[in-house]
């Protein structure tokens, strides 16, 4: 007969530190006590990407299915929540309860972009709500150079947004630009203009991006796809579009299948 | 009040007071000859060398109306006021404001102000008026009563110009342009198209002593950038520490190496924010210090701060020490970004206003003080940003071609956006197009060409730009909507 085991009650910061160290296993990253999640503006997405939303102080990739498919802009308003350290959620078309866009927050963190090849247009992004004077544009001369930028930018804990086409890497060397996220605490967004560019980076999290046909709004739409994201689940893809007024907004899944292409003679005669 | 000078065996009055002036005495005629006119007169050696230094430290003094001011001995300064009188509300007043200003120091003072540095020269030594304003574009109704001395001609020309009776400025104009340079040399042309702005004439400023410098002498020539980077350290703490006993910062820093028979080779750094963080301050200073050669034999290395600023001290909030830590950082790394790439690559954007899509900002360095406080170019920003063209997303493509591409098109009707574009070897399809938004060239600068934009959604959902050129009808891809 064996005795009777008393479970000890495990203390609380037992629980922490087990869970902590589970999530490492499964993939966690940086120190969880200063782990920030920065809300997207989408509540789709926030409700299911683990911590509710794009997490701070790391490296995302961000593939680009084809030309015009809308990487540059979902990297943009990615940055743009994390300048203003997250909007609060704010659910598809319709919801005003989000501060508009124009409605600036008091001045943020920066946001670099790298534009090597010199086609990056800050006064669309004006548009989207980023305000110049945060907005620091670099051109860097060589791959060499770029990964360093990205590097010393990331460090900077002023700096809440990188946004560059990455230089070839090895594997160690996006492991440093991962720590350089953590100590920096801002987000670095990778864009991959070819899906087959991005190799093993270690990013914690990584997006395809596709464009999709719009609809009778006319304005233009890409889905996004979570493929891998550390931590949790990726969630389920989203069908975005355009909206003049709040930016971006997710189409509801229903509402994207109905959405027939309409015959180019129609549109045009319209 | 007479101020003789000496030359050779007679002496001569130099500069005389106006109660001399009224009695006839003019500066040049002898000693002897002035003390007959004004045998009371008091009299005193002339000082040049006082003069000189006295406009110099007035040169100084005058930077406070001017960024760039100039030295015209032995009596003149000149000021490059572009832009300046916005400050002081108007021309009038900023001449005003500094001819009284002068004046207060006890000086007699003659100003004008006008588009050349001749004009202004002319009326200011030669006109009616102690005080003389032109209004732009008026500087040939402003010159052309006043003599030909004015223009700031030499002796001879004006003895010939004399012998001739031209005792107008308009009187020589109207002798033809093309006979004065074989009558009168090349100089006369030069300084009637600088008095009329058809010729450009540089100021070369005076610049104000360093607020602060440190330097290291060497016994021996140094060849090896080794020693000098081991010097650099100790020059740097000097250095440093006067900049903290004023509660200042560096903003600008030029870096010398004096060679024993070569000119000095500078290097300066700009920085984002008023520093003197010796970490920070090093590294960009070695990186400088890496892309200059000794090898000539270094016998001094200097460090000059060109441009200071204060220094707050971090206020006891915590949340407001959060934030100033971070634009330290912030001004640190953009430092350390220019040092290495330079500010043609590592700049923030201003909007500007303009017709052609690709006019319609600007590069602004960081380093500029505009970044530092919220200035004009913020302002002109933040109008800009009221334009639905600017203000709407997606009216305007992310990804804008460095130069539009021409592309194969099919439109059925001109006004109509392509049905289909082959772009980068890929066929596309349109489904849809909105537009057209016709961008007319600016005439002014020569792009007459008016394009019609359209932006067009291809079969899968991307959008581009394109357009089409209203006279020659090529289309052309313009951005992407990445």
């Amino acid at each position: 007969m064996t005795p009777a085991v008393r479970r000890p009650i495990p203390s609380p910061a037992l629980l922490r530190t087990l869970e902590e160290n589970v999530r490492r296993i499964e993939g966690g990253f940086g120190r969880r006590d200063q782990r920030r999640h920065l809300p997207t503006g989408l509540a789709a997405l926030d409700a299911a990407l683990p911590g509710g939303g794009l997490a701070a102080g790391a490296i995302h990739e961000l593939l680009s299915e084809t030309d015009g498919a809308g990487s540059w802009t979902w990297a943009l308003w990615l940055a743009a929540r994390a300048a203003e350290g997250g909007l609060p959620a704010h659910a598809g078309r319709g919801a005003s309860s989000a501060p508009s866009r124009r409605e600036r927050s008091p001045p943020g963190g920066y946001l670099v972009w790298l534009d090597g090849p010199r086609e990056f247009y800050p006064p669309a992004a004006a548009a989207w709500g980023i305000d110049p004077a945060r907005l620091v544009i670099v051109r860097p001369a060589d791959a060499r150079e770029a990964y360093w930028i990205i590097d010393q930018t990331l460090r900077c804990p002023a700096v809440a947004a990188v946004i560059a086409a990455p230089p070839p890497m090895q594997r160690a060397e996006a492991r440093r630009l991962q720590l350089a996220a953590e100590a920096g605490g801002g987000v670095g967004l990778l864009l991959h203009a070819r899906p087959g560019q991005a190799g093993d980076s270690g990013a914690v999290s990584r997006w395809r991006i596709a464009p999709a046909p719009s609809a009778a709004t006319e304005t233009r739409r890409f889905r996004v796809t979570v493929e891998r994201c550390r931590g949790g689940a990726a969630p389920p893809p989203v069908l975005i579009e355009v909206d003049h007024v709040a930016g971006l907004v997710a189409v509801s899944a229903v509402l994207a299948d109905r959405t027939e292409p309409a015959a180019a003679a129609d549109v045009f005669a319209a | 009040m007479l101020l003789i000078e000496r030359t050779g065996n007679t002496q001569r009055v130099a500069a005389c007071s106006a109660e001399a002036v009224a009695r006839g005495v003019r500066p040049g005629v002898t000693l002897a000859h002035a003390q007959a006119l004004v045998p009371e007169a008091d009299t005193a050696p002339f000082d040049a060398a006082g003069d000189a230094a006295a406009l110099h430290a007035l040169a100084l003094w005058a930077m406070r109306f001017a960024p760039a001011v100039a030295l015209d001995p032995p009596d003149a300064l000149l000021l490059d006021v572009t832009g300046c009188a916005r400050l002081f509300g108007g021309d009038l007043r900023l001449l005003n404001q500094a001819a009284d200003a002068v004046e207060r120091l006890a000086f007699t003072v003659r100003a004008a102000l006008a588009d050349t540095v001749g004009a202004a020269w002319a009326l200011s030594h030669g006109g009616d008026e102690p005080r003389a304003l032109v209004p732009p574009g008026q500087c040939y109704a402003a010159l052309a009563h006043l003599p030909p001395w004015t223009l700031r001609l030499s002796p001879e020309i004006l003895d010939r110009l004399d012998a001739l009776g031209l005792q107008r400025i308009e009187s020589l104009l109207m002798l033809p342009r093309a006979t004065l340079p074989a009558r009168f040399g090349d100089k006369l042309l030069l300084r009637i198209d600088q008095a009329l702005g058809r010729a450009t004439e540089l100021l070369s400023p005076v610049r104000p002593p360093p607020q602060a410098a440190a330097r290291m002498n060497f016994e021996h020539a140094v060849t090896d950038r080794r020693t000098l980077e081991y010097a650099l350290a100790p020059v740097l703490v000097d250095f440093v520490a006067q900049l903290t006993r004023q509660g200042r910062g560096a903003r600008r820093i030029e870096l010398s190496l004096f060679r024993e028979r070569n000119v000095p080779l500078s290097r300066s750094i700009c920085l984002c924010a008023p520093n003197r963080a010796i970490g920070h301050l090093s590294g960009l200073l070695r990186a400088q210090l890496e892309r200059m050669d000794p090898a000539d034999g270094v016998v001094c290395l200097e460090l000059a701060a060109i441009e200071t600023g204060l220094i707050v001290a971090a206020q006891g909030d915590f949340f407001e020490d959060d934030r100033s830590v971070a634009a330290e950082a912030a001004a640190e790394l953009f430092d350390r970004l220019t040092a290495r790439c330079g500010s043609d690559r590592v700049f923030r954007p201003g909007l500007v206003e303009s017709h052609r899509p690709e006019k319609a900002w600007r590069a602004e360095a960081i380093s500029s003080p505009r970044s530092a406080r919220s200035g004009a170019g913020d302002r002109a920003s933040a109008a800009l940003l009221s334009d639905p063209r600017i203000s709407v997303p997606d009216l305007r493509p992310l990804r804008l071609l460095p130069r539009p591409v021409p592309i194969q098109a099919m439109a059925v009707v001109p006004d109509q956006p392509p049905m289909w574009f082959r772009y980068r070897g890929r066929e596309h399809r349109t489904r849809r197009g909105i537009g057209p938004e016709r961008l007319s060239g600016e005439w002014w600068t020569g792009e007459k060409e008016s394009r019609d934009y359209y932006r067009v959604e291809t079969e899968n959902g991307a959008w581009f730009w394109v357009f089409r050129e209203e006279t020659s009808g090529q289309w052309y891809l313009h951005g992407i909507h990445e």
